[in-house]
């Protein structure tokens, strides 16, 4: 069984983490720093969500997208969504899972290999918030 | 506990006595009346080695359609879709690739156009690759790359000074000839840096992150082959039997680094080849020692371990903490690298390889965005990556 119901269930978790994570001071200004597209999309259930770093506004460092987007993404990442969740919980071998295919990168690694430093504090943030709008059950995965 | 590790060589790996390439027959009867094409450099184009392949070609009805034989010391874009363009007109159904690594890293990336089309810049990334590749076959003429069993490819990108990359298991060649005849030729400085690339995969591939059993077994075997065979390869004369164990020994560790990767020497190496032109193999040699003592606080462990294993060091040093016995893995690494510096007459500082100040800032950054350092056992920060130039750096 998928962790999230439907679309609109990522959008309201993951979704919601990246807006929150685009006023995040720690975060936000290296990831808008990269100047980057970067893409995700999932399945089961199918979902997109963009994070376009060119464009900041309302005191984000970088704008998030849902759904399909006629932006053209530097990076595009593919994955279930519960890949998804489980990588931001920080529980993902991010190597293994892309030498087994789990995920499938398209694009210029390196410049995702740089913001690995920078995107650290968000697995702990990640599973605060989950707590706090109440869907510890995606913690136990 | 193990974390999730897997093992995966599919290139077939033949070897023997100096002129298998002329007796390849057998080895390609599965791909029998093809076209061919040859990916090769000038160098190896004057030593005219298509002459000694092609019994074996005649053999296998093979026939050669075209070569593309302007392969630089790093290979780039527009060179790579010239080859894929001038392949493609001329009907190639299989691959050849003869030389050193840009060579076979050429021929991978050529091959990949060749059967996607399009730009090769689309094609970056891990795992992307869609449609199934031509047949290649990889005849090493260095004793280092490691290529011809890599399921990795990396070309330039002049326009920004930075190295793209192409990881896709169908990369990895068909066939890898090992034929020691071809070493015989190569120049003392190139046997010398070659090796040394070989050996910083055997142990960065050990100490990286994703290391296994499987992976470590091969690194410590191509380390204690080149910690054997290194010396006496540079020797003026009867250094055939060394040269030979070189080349088993760096398809040996590519197979180990096409496992685990490889890691913040080949980061700083990467950023000295695309900024200041530092050769790959004499890059690493450099930045070898200060790679791995960065790497001291948190892999002295795997330090110690490949030491002892590849026999770099003989025993273990009792009552001390691990971090002693590592260190005197790498006072020995300083002084295998200074004997070899000296016998091949290298150059011993970043300034004796061309480097200047002003490029410092410049290799930082590239250096610090290389793809090499998520396999690294701790992330190194930019100021740490300045200092370990620096210390290189010479008067
Ligand atoms: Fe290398």
């Amino acid at each position: 069984m998928a962790l999230f119901k439907d679309e609109e269930d990522v959008y309201a978790v993951l979704g919601t983490f990246f807006r929150n994570a685009s006023r995040d001071e720690t975060m936000g200004p290296a990831i808008q720093k990269s100047g980057l597209i970067i893409q995700f999309e999932y399945s089961d259930p199918a979902s997109i969500l963009t994070i376009d770093a060119t464009e900041a506004a309302d005191g984000a460092y970088f704008a998030v997208i849902e759904g399909r987007t006629e932006k053209k993404p530097d990076v595009h990442m593919t994955m279930k969504a519960d890949i998804a969740n489980q990588f931001w919980l920080g529980k993902l071998n991010l190597l293994a899972a892309l030498s087994r295919r789990q995920m499938v990168a398209k694009g210029p690694i390196p410049k995702i290999v740089k913001l690995l430093p920078a995107i650290q504090p968000a697995y702990k943030m990640y599973q605060e918030y989950l707590q706090k709008i109440g869907r510890s059950e995606l913690l136990g995965y | 506990m193990l974390d999730f590790f897997q093992f995966f060589s599919p290139t077939r790996i033949v070897g023997g006595a100096p002129g298998l390439l002329g007796q390849l027959g057998p080895e390609l009867e599965p791909f029998r009346r093809k076209k061919v094409g040859i990916v090769m450099d000038p160098v190896i184009e004057g030593l005219n080695l298509i002459d000694v392949l092609q019994p074996s070609l005649r053999e296998a009805g093979m026939e050669v359609v075209a070569t593309f034989a302007d392969v630089p010391q790093d290979s780039d874009i527009p060179i790579v879709q010239r080859a894929a363009t001038e392949f493609s007109k001329a009907g190639v159904e299989m691959l050849f690739a003869i030389g050193g690594g840009s060579v076979i890293d050429t021929a991978k990336a050529a091959n990949i156009v060749l059967t996607h089309g399009g730009d090769l810049r689309d094609y970056q990334g891990a795992q992307i690759l869609t449609h199934p590749l031509l047949p290649l076959v990889a005849v090493p003429t260095t004793v280092g790359t490691g290529s011809e069993v890599t399921m990795v490819s990396v070309v330039v990108d002049r326009e920004d000074h930075r190295k793209l990359t192409f990881i896709d298991r169908t990369l990895a060649p068909t066939l890898a000839v090992l034929d020691p005849g071809v070493t015989y030729s190569l120049p003392t400085r190139l046997v010398a840096t070659t090796a040394m690339d070989a050996l910083t995969h055997a142990l960065e591939a050990f100490i990286d992150l994703e290391h296994s059993p499987l992976s470590d077994a091969w690194a410590v075997a191509a380390a204690n082959l080149i910690r054997q065979n290194l010396l006496p390869a540079l020797a003026p004369s009867g250094f055939e039997e060394a040269r030979a164990n070189l080349q088993v020994a760096s398809a040996m560790a590519g197979v180990a680094f096409n496992h685990s990767m490889v890691g913040i020497v080949h980061a700083l190496a990467h950023s000295l080849g695309g900024v200041a032109g530092v050769p790959h193999g004499l890059a690493n040699m450099l930045m070898l020692t200060e790679g791995l003592t960065s790497n001291l606080a948190v892999a002295a462990d795997r330090i110690a371990e490949v030491g002892l294993r590849s026999e770099f060091i003989s025993k273990q040093r009792e009552h001390t903490p691990v971090i002693a016995t590592a260190q005197d893995v790498i006072d020995e690494l300083v002084r295998f690298r200074r004997q070899v510096t000296e016998t091949a007459d290298l150059p011993h500082s970043l300034r004796g390889a061309g480097v200047t100040e002003n490029q410092l800032t410049f290799l930082v950054e590239r250096a610090s965005e290389d793809g090499s350092l998520v396999y690294n056992p701790r992330t190194v920060p930019p100021e740490e990556i300045l200092q370990m130039y620096k210390n290189v750096m010479g008067e």
